[in-house]
């Protein structure tokens, strides 16, 4: 077996695991009244407080932007895959396995990016309808590969910070909470660029989210097709930056660990 | 004097076996930011002073 179709084998059974996880953790059932519901009360809670303080535009610009924000949301929680393992007891013997354990984990929890997608542009037409906002058909379509492409620079970004939180893992709750709390902050969320320092923007710039929901945005507003192309361009530039710098640094991260003994059982 | 010196040896301690402990103190700031910034810029600064002073002191509203 080649080396490609080793990886191939591996990326394929570990997303086949993930897919396991997932669905001892919801059905359908569960998904929908549960977890959509909660989604579904957050993107309103924050569209309300835009009609309260502000007008009609306020509350569409802050839906948009916090059901996007659940796509990233979720793509993030990918960096609890280490910990997971941790907990299983299978970290020490997939960092000694031959294949890399990056390739596992982000394969493993890919079904994140899957699910942060879906969750954000249901939480956008249910949350759009119940609030009014116009959905422009079929320009509105646009808003699926690019809400796609959110979640999958979210799931990258993630995918980077499993490797920090697996050689520290006592602050990977930390991480999680402060991650998911600077993109809420960062990225465009809840107010436009123009409101933050010229410093911010382009750090926000490099973050998942920011330059996807600018093209999404876009397609609301009826920008020009480059200009909605342009930024999705951006976000998969960022995606694979992020992709990139994970594959880089897992490696050395996880061979410290073995070095110091730190891969041991447990939490 | 002691006691106090003494229980914020023990609470710095403590974060540092378990870092979990700031979460509070990382989030709060980034939350509250997000909230300002949703009143300053709807321009209701009497919003954000007055939630400010909400966070001050709750039972004075």
């Amino acid at each position: 077996m080649t080396a490609l179709a080793t990886t191939v084998n591996v990326l394929h059974h570990a997303f086949r695991a993930g897919l396991a996880d997932y669905r001892e953790m919801f059905t359908w059932k569960s998904w929908a009244a549960g977890w959509m519901v909660r989604v579904i009360a957050q993107v309103s809670f924050f569209a309300l407080l835009g009609e309260r303080i502000g007008n009609e535009q306020t509350t569409y610009y802050l839906l948009i932007g916090n059901a996007i924000l659940v796509a990233a949301l979720t793509g993030v929680f990918s960096l609890n895959m280490t910990t997971a393992e941790r907990w299983t007891g299978t970290l020490p013997l997939l960092v000694a396995s031959p294949s890399s354990p990056v390739i596992v984990f982000s394969a493993r929890g890919s079904y994140l990016a899957v699910d942060g997608a879906l969750s954000a542009l249901a939480a956008l037409f249910i949350a759009g309808g119940i609030f009014g906002m116009d959905l422009p058909w079929p320009r509105v379509l646009a808003v699926v590969p690019l809400t796609a492409v959110v979640a999958l620079a979210a799931f990258c970004f993630g995918t980077f910070l499993a490797g920090i939180v697996f050689r520290f893992r006592s602050i990977n709750s930390l991480v999680v909470l402060t991650t998911q709390v600077t993109l809420m902050a960062a990225c465009g969320i809840n107010v436009p660029f123009s409101y933050y320092p010229d410093a911010l923007e382009w750090f926000s710039r490099m973050l998942p989210v920011t330059n996807g929901l600018l093209a999404i945005r876009g397609v609301f507003d009826g920008a020009d097709v480059a200009t909605i192309l342009g930024n999705a361009a951006l976000e998969a530039a960022v995606a694979v930056g992020w992709m990139t710098i994970a594959l880089a640094s897992f490696n050395q991260l996880a061979s410290r660990g073995r070095r110091d003994g730190s891969l041991d059982y447990g939490a | 004097m002691r006691a106090f010196s003494a229980a914020f040896r023990l609470q710095l301690r403590l974060i540092r076996s378990d870092p979990d402990y700031l979460m509070p103190l990382v989030t709060v700031p980034l939350f509250t930011v997000t909230f300002l910034d949703h009143l300053a810029e709807s321009g209701r600064r009497d919003g954000s002073i007055e939630f400010a002073s909400y966070l001050q002191d709750p039972r004075a509203q």
